[in-house]
């Protein structure tokens, strides 16, 4: 156990200590301000002021809320000019860190916010240019970090004002050649792939969909019914009780309501584990409201998880061992499977037992894997929280 | 402030507070969805059950059938006689698209007498598990003419449970409840046993009993006294017991599934859709 302690905290010191990776948190400290705004933007959109949102429907918000669509249109401005920005925001923000000199930071930025824009806009024939808005957004985290990166390390060198105006040349040519590729059928390709590799490597898929959110790559969210929680649906719906459905052991029954509570990770326990430690704690509270409806991004950057080595082993282990309980307790019959639907707004620990429709096992089983997903994150939060006081000594 | 010990109360009760305002409505909504979910989900195939009296077969219900063919728009028919062994031999077919065929479902051992009864009661479960398994229905309606009407009675109080299936209306006609005793104080030994396990009866359940009258006193075979005893088994159980006294023309015991006003109030009560265009099979 200790030596493992002394080689994770060898790992985060060697990580800490390049200067890239603090860049990249300058970057995403100054990112902070415009996610966790947007977040909660986000979070009461798709909770409170959406249809199918989880408070919506527990409070008959539709019929309730006076006004109801209007807050809706009103909260979707708002997130898709706040969160949807995050995409563009990282390009411009990180050629400034990188950028280094106050001299060259006006060229960088510049560079990478047009070159991203070329980027994200389509045309047709006729020339007409239009920006496909969520291009813009959190999913395109790393390609923006990269892009503005990129600019900013080229404007440090020399012939700058050159290399930039290859990189917005570049830029055009590319958004046109990639137009000129027939998109669909480039996108049903891979997406074809990835559901067969998907449905080949069966639950070992989550861990890679994880790894990949880690790195910044935009994750397809889990389909809401897929065929088994169709069955399983249609077998509850017919025979009032759960406990022979004929999948009960599948991603919707064992990884959604029990191992992804505050998002992608587990990352509730995160923010329980950084409250308990007394770890950023502003930062543990704007990320709690958010956090409840299963939005992760406050947390996700400004921890940060995101490209940190030391948090992807809980970020990986945390999911893993709640399903692990998950899947034993439901081979155990200790509990019957969660098999209803729910709005993906749906708190978390909330998750099994609303899905059983109030079975209070499910409900007790969802504790267990909250206090395991608590106790996997706890020491990782101490570590990166000494990481921090001995940068500040 | 934070130090202060009634502050860390404070936001204890009001955490416990936000949790019960989130999970009591999130609970209450779940369950009204999964209830209207079932409903919609349910409401499709609804077979409509006959089970014919002693003494009777698969064919019992032949000329009913065709009546009610004639007379609404018409469900195709399914004859299953139910064997000791518990094996099954079927006529006829449901027809695809029609959600509310019949059924009729006779017993080659099919002599009088309550031991007989509860035997073909049994039976009676059996072909149900097995029907309702390749037909795929979870509501179905019953029609039971004298002792079938019995044997659903016996079938819901010791066979079926809520997680089978729903029944949702029978109708028996010319049952009787309390067997030949014409004297509502003589509780026979299957009155009693009915009337001991009542509380198993499905609380949604509508019932209407139906008695023939040739004389005052009955259709000739059951006393009106035994027909309408079923009172003590339905009333205040299920959620409505209607009992109907029909007399006149074909008001005996065996003419009463041919009577015409009892057609009329299988039609009305039974049947839910009766005027729909539906697939009319031969």
């Amino acid at each position: 156990m200790h030596g493992w302690r002394t080689k994770l905290t060898t790992l985060q010191r060697w990580t800490e200590a390049h200067h890239s990776y603090q860049q990249l948190q300058r970057v995403f400290t100054r990112l902070l301000p415009l996610v966790v705004i947007g977040s909660w933007c986000e979070a009461i959109l798709t909770s409170c002021v959406s249809r199918d949102g989880f408070f919506a429907q527990i409070y008959d918000l539709p019929h309730r809320l006076p006004g109801f669509p209007y807050w809706h249109q009103v909260f979707s401005l708002l997130s898709t000019f706040t969160l949807g920005l995050v995409g563009i925001a990282a390009a411009g923000i990180s050629a400034l860190v990188f950028a280094e000199s106050a001299g060259r930071q006006r060229l960088a930025v510049g560079t990478a916010l047009i070159a991203y824009l070329l980027l994200a806009a389509t045309t047709d024939r006729g020339g007409i240019v239009t920006l496909t808005l969520p291009a813009l957004s959190s999913a395109w985290l790393l390609a923006g970090l990269l892009l503005g990166a990129g600019c900013g390390w080229l404007a440090r060198h020399r012939f700058a004002m050159l290399w930039s105006g290859l990189v917005v040349a570049i830029a055009a040519a590319g958004r046109v050649a990639l137009q000129a590729i027939p998109h669909g059928s480039v996108i049903a390709v891979v997406t074809g792939a990835i559901a067969e590799l998907e449905r080949f490597l069966g639950g070992l898929w989550l861990p890679i969909i994880q790894l990949a959110s880690w790195l910044g790559l935009p994750v397809r969210q889990l389909a809401l019914l897929d065929p088994h929680g169709a069955a399983n649906l249609n077998y509850a719906l017919a025979h009032a009780h759960l406990t022979q459905v004929p999948y009960p052991l599948t991603t919707a029954t064992i990884y959604r309501p029990f191992a992804t509570f505050g998002g992608m990770g587990a990352t509730l326990g995160l923010l329980i584990a950084m409250v308990i430690c007394h770890y950023r704690r502003r930062l543990a509270w704007s990320a709690l409201g958010p956090g409840l409806v299963n939005l992760n991004l406050p947390l996700w950057l400004g921890v940060p998880v995101v490209l940190n080595p030391l948090l992807l082993i809980p970020y990986l282990l945390a999911p893993a061992a709640c399903s692990v309980i998950a899947w034993g307790a439901l081979a155990l019959h200790l509990m019957p499977p969660a098999v209803y639907p729910l709005p993906d707004s749906t708190p978390g620990p909330l998750r099994a037992w609303l899905g059983t429709n109030g079975n209070w096992a499910a409900l007790a089983v969802a504790s267990v894997c909250l206090v395991v997903s608590v106790a996997i994150y706890l020491p990782f939060v101490r570590m990166v929280q000494a990481g921090g006081e001995r940068h500040v000594a | 402030m934070w130090h202060k010990p009634w502050v860390k109360w404070l936001l204890v009760v009001l955490a416990c507070g936000l949790i019960g305002a989130v999970a009591w409505p999130a609970q209450r909504w779940m369950k009204s969805t999964v209830h209207s979910q079932r409903v919609v989900h349910n409401s499709r195939l609804q077979p409509i059950i006959f089970i014919p009296g002693s003494s009777a077969t698969q064919e019992r219900f032949n000329s009913v059938i065709a009546t009610l063919n004639k007379q609404t728009t018409g469900h195709s028919l399914l004859k299953v006689t139910v064997h000791p062994d518990g094996s099954l031999s079927e006529s006829g077919a449901i027809a695809p698209h029609d959600d509310e065929p019949y059924i009729v479902v006779a017993f080659s051992d099919n002599r009088d007498g309550y031991t007989h009864i509860k035997q073909q009661a049994k039976w009676f479960n059996i072909a149900f598990k097995q029907l309702a398994a390749t037909y795929h229905f979870n509501q179905f309606r019953g029609i039971g003419h004298s002792n079938g009407g019995l044997i659903f009675t016996l079938f819901l109080e010791k066979y079926l449970t809520a997680d089978d299936a729903t029944m949702t209306r029978l109708m028996t006609i010319g049952t009787p409840y309390n067997l030949e005793e014409s004297n509502p104080l003589n509780r026979t030994q299957l009155l009693h046993d009915l009337v001991k396990g009542r509380a198993q009866l499905p609380k949604q359940l509508t019932v209407y009993a139906v008695a023939g009258t040739e004389t005052y006193a009955g259709d000739g075979t059951v006393p009106l006294t035994s027909a309408s005893a079923g009172k003590y088994i339905f009333q205040n159980q299920v959620r409505h017991y209607t009992q109907i006294t029909v007399s006149g023309q074909d008001a005996g015991h065996s003419d009463l599934p041919e009577n015409q006003q009892i057609i009329d109030y299988i039609k009305q009560d039974i049947l839910t859709r009766p005027t729909r265009q539906s697939l009319r099979h031969p």
